[in-house]
């Protein structure tokens, strides 16, 4: 930029030195000296100024559109650093999910939302899905993946995709030793298929499509076996791997959770609660901007109540396509205990986990403090719903309530 | 006979030379090489380019007594509570707006504790009954949630569970006794609007030490490094990001000697963003998260730190020099206006002499 003004600069001044010298012979008696200063100068003046016009004019703007562009790629760093943690799992790949519609807002009745929030009481108690048992004792479980009208909050209603009508899918509970089959009807407008995340099935039973097997068409079924084994105990995701970015968070996910042959995998936890973590995108937004526990946002969200002194296990699973999340639990340090069901040799005290997409981690509490208290991500905007007033609550928000017992009162 | 005229004359090349110098400043100046300062470049213009700022009402004199308080937060200068005839100790918190100066150029309007971000360090003792008096003198409702303390249900700070947050105007008294399940590094922020709130500010540390101090590890310097982010000019999501309330090259920077055995206390108080903290030079031990020890240490290059989390990180200074203490998350290291892209954000320098 400077060399092109210097530049510029030059030849104007020689131009002007020419036409002061041409101006000022023609008095005197070098005629074509004077004329041909004259001309010279006319021509480098005229150099300059088209110069000017053209050169510094696109130095500028060359300039300036390399400034925003710097400018855009740090707010997309900015982003992309905030994006890649707190949203996208992949450094800056912008988010391939999109979004539910909405459907309307008189689509459903009270006593069907209610219904749905019950369910999502259910996910949260752990009530397993009942399987058909087969005459060999195999568990048939059917998961049939459908559109569904799933309610969010206030009037807010949209078209999701389910298995068996629910967001999140059936909880499925097995334990080590069983023989299980997991029967996919698809009845979605597109293929679809099912994958279990964090336990060794054979390949063909994984769900990618194309490498694990063909996908599933519309009108179509699979069927995944396999046998449970007992390093498969523990807290695990199942989801959509079709067209995934898409299926996860129009609601095609769910929780498996393996139990030992024998007895429980917590057994002196009085309390044993899971809270699935779920996103979508409404508005047509590019990312998610409404997250769930157990199908459902805060308020809507199912919360907890426990006795004072009780020992509680709390499973999270991360099901969002797209999102991190950073629980916190007010009120009490809480241990680690399991990380994507595997238990952990020694224990990991804090207040809050972070868990990736796909990710399950397990916790571990006294409730010795009584008293409700929120159970919340931590990243603040995943706290509150689309069309929030201010601190309106939302999201990933609940609560656990700790009864006091009658003859006790205040802090352990 | 008359004197010859001179061919150019002095007249004549005088004014060609004024003329030549004329239309080269008027080229640099179309050109942008050279800018006229503005009045509005308050605190200085960064690369010699004039900075736009949002307000700039601060001296330069407010900014240098601001840049000292986050020195000062570094260096864990806790506040001095009013101590009562019965040995509570009584800390006055008072929420207002501020100007705020973050890097050169750029100041903003901040919502904070004492008129400082983050809010003042506190530090406490295992056994000390404490009382929190917050007053109120933001535009909007808001309350102290005591992030890692398990405090009773009425003084955890989220609004109506059970209390009412604090109206403008009003104030809230938060008491508690402070108890072994404390102990460690934790944080305080408000839990009304907090998306906006904690991000402009309204947030601070807490260090609760045993009783008995013997039982700690010893180190020579125990420094903390509290990682924020705000959104300037009103982007969404978060587009600047702070060490000790401040960005580089206003951040403190930390001196240790050769041979020291360095404590560096993190905690995210960002609303959004995730931080993953490496120190050149250097191996960090993570020795706590959330205050509680870990069972094993852990040695790492990067510390990823999520939104609300503590980590406690140790290193011995035996290398000489001036090392870099940076976010890798690239993007979290650059200031909104920064036509260069040099260092900004959540960097610092250590110094190890």
């Amino acid at each position: 930029m400077i060399g092109v003004a210097m530049f510029v600069c030059g030849v104007l001044a020689v131009g002007a030195a020419f036409l002061f010298l041409g101006l000022h012979l023609r008095s005197g008696s070098a005629i074509w000296v004077s004329k041909a200063s004259l001309v010279t100068g006319i021509l480098f003046v005229g150099f300059a100024l088209v110069s000017l016009k053209v050169y510094p004019g696109a130095a500028l703007a060359s300039s300036s559109v390399q400034q925003s562009v710097a400018t855009v790629s740090h707010a997309t760093g900015a982003m992309t650093g905030m994006t890649a943690m707190g949203r996208s799992p992949t450094m800056g790949v912008a988010s391939t999910a999109v979004g539910v519609t909405d459907a309307s807002s008189t689509a459903l009745s009270n006593s069907q939302m209610k219904a749905q929030n019950q369910m999502a009481k259910d996910i949260m108690n752990e009530k397993g899905m009942t399987p058909k048992v087969l005459q060999d004792g195999t568990k048939q479980f059917t998961l049939t993946a459908q559109p569904v009208i799933w309610h969010l909050y206030q009037s807010r209603n949209v078209n999701d995709w389910g298995y068996n009508g629910s967001v999140p899918g059936p909880l499925i509970r097995v334990k080590v030793g069983d023989k299980v089959e997991i029967v996919l009807h698809n009845e979605l407008p597109e293929a679809t298929t099912l994958h279990f995340q964090g336990i060794s099935v054979p390949s063909d039973m994984d769900g990618v499509p194309t490498i694990s097997q063909k996908p599933v068409a519309p009108g179509g079924s699979y069927v995944y076996q396999f046998t449970v084994t007992p390093d498969m105990v523990g807290t695990h995701a199942y989801f959509s791997d079709t067209d995934a970015g898409t299926q996860i968070d129009a609601g095609l996910h769910g929780v498996l959770l393996v139990d030992p042959a024998e007895g429980k995998q917590y057994p002196d936890a009085d309390v044993d609660a899971l809270f699935e973590l779920g996103g979508l995108a409404v508005d047509s937004s590019p990312s998610e901007n409404v997250f769930t526990m157990d199908g459902k946002p805060f308020p809507n969200a199912p919360q907890l109540t426990v006795q004072q002194g009780q020992t509680v296990i709390v499973r999270l699973v991360n099901n969002t396509a797209e999102c991190y999340h950073a629980m916190h639990l007010h009120g009490y340090t809480f241990q680690v205990v399991a990380m994507d069901g595997h238990p952990l040799a020694k224990p990991i005290s804090g207040n809050v986990v972070s868990l990736a997409p796909a990710e399950t981690i397990d916790i571990r509490f006294v409730a010795n403090n009584p008293g409700e208290w929120m159970f919340h991500c931590h990243i603040m905007d995943h706290m509150m719903n689309p069309d929030d007033n201010v601190d309106e609550m939302g999201g990933l928000t609940t609560y656990f309530h700790v009864v006091a017992n009658s003859n006790e009162s205040g802090q352990s | 006979m008359q004197m010859p005229q001179p061919f150019l004359s002095i007249r004549t090349l005088l004014a060609v030379a004024a003329a030549g110098t004329g239309l080269l400043g008027a080229a640099l100046i179309v050109s942008g090489a050279v800018t006229v300062p503005t009045a509005s470049a308050a605190g200085g213009s960064a690369n010699g380019v004039a900075v736009h700022s949002a307000t700039a009402t601060l001296t330069d004199a407010q900014i240098e007594a601001q840049n000292q308080m986050a020195v000062n937060v570094m260096n864990e200068q806790a506040m001095q509570p009013k101590v009562l005839a019965d040995g509570t100790k009584e800390f006055d918190f008072t929420a207002s707006t501020f100007q705020w100066a973050l890097y050169p150029g750029k100041t903003e309007q901040a919502w904070g504790i004492n008129q400082q971000v983050p809010g003042p360090v506190i530090r406490l003792t295992v056994g000390d009954k404490v009382k929190f008096v917050v007053h109120n003198d933001l535009p909007e409702p808001t309350t102290i949630h005591w992030h890692g303390l398990a405090v009773p249900n009425d003084m955890d700070g989220v609004p109506d569970m059970p209390v009412p947050p604090i109206p403008q105007g009003g104030f809230y008294t938060y008491s508690f006794t402070v108890t072994k399940q404390m102990v460690g590094t934790h944080w305080y922020h408000s839990h009304y609007d907090d998306d906006f709130q904690v991000d402009s500010g309204m947030n601070g540390v807490m260090i609760v030490d045993p009783a008995d101090t013997s039982t700690l590890p010893h180190h020579d310097e125990d420094a903390l490094f509290v990682l924020g982010a705000t959104k300037v000019d009103g982007v969404d999501p978060e587009n600047a990001f702070t060490i000790d309330g401040k960005s580089y090259p206003y951040a403190p920077q930390l001196t240790v000697h050769k041979g020291d055995k360095v404590l560096l206390r993190l905690v995210n108080t960002s609303a959004e963003s995730y931080h993953a903290m490496t120190l050149d030079g250097y191996t960090l031990t993570i020795v706590a998260q959330d205050g509680q020890p870990l069972p094993d240490p852990e040695a790492v290059s990067v510390v990823s730190i999520a939104p609300s989390e503590t980590v406690d990180v140790t290193f011995t200074a035996n290398q000489t020099g001036d090392w870099l203490f940076h976010d890798t998350i690239q993007g979290n290291l650059t200031n909104p206006d920064d036509k260069l892209d040099t260092l900004g954000g959540a960097e610092t320098v250590i110094h190890v002499k």
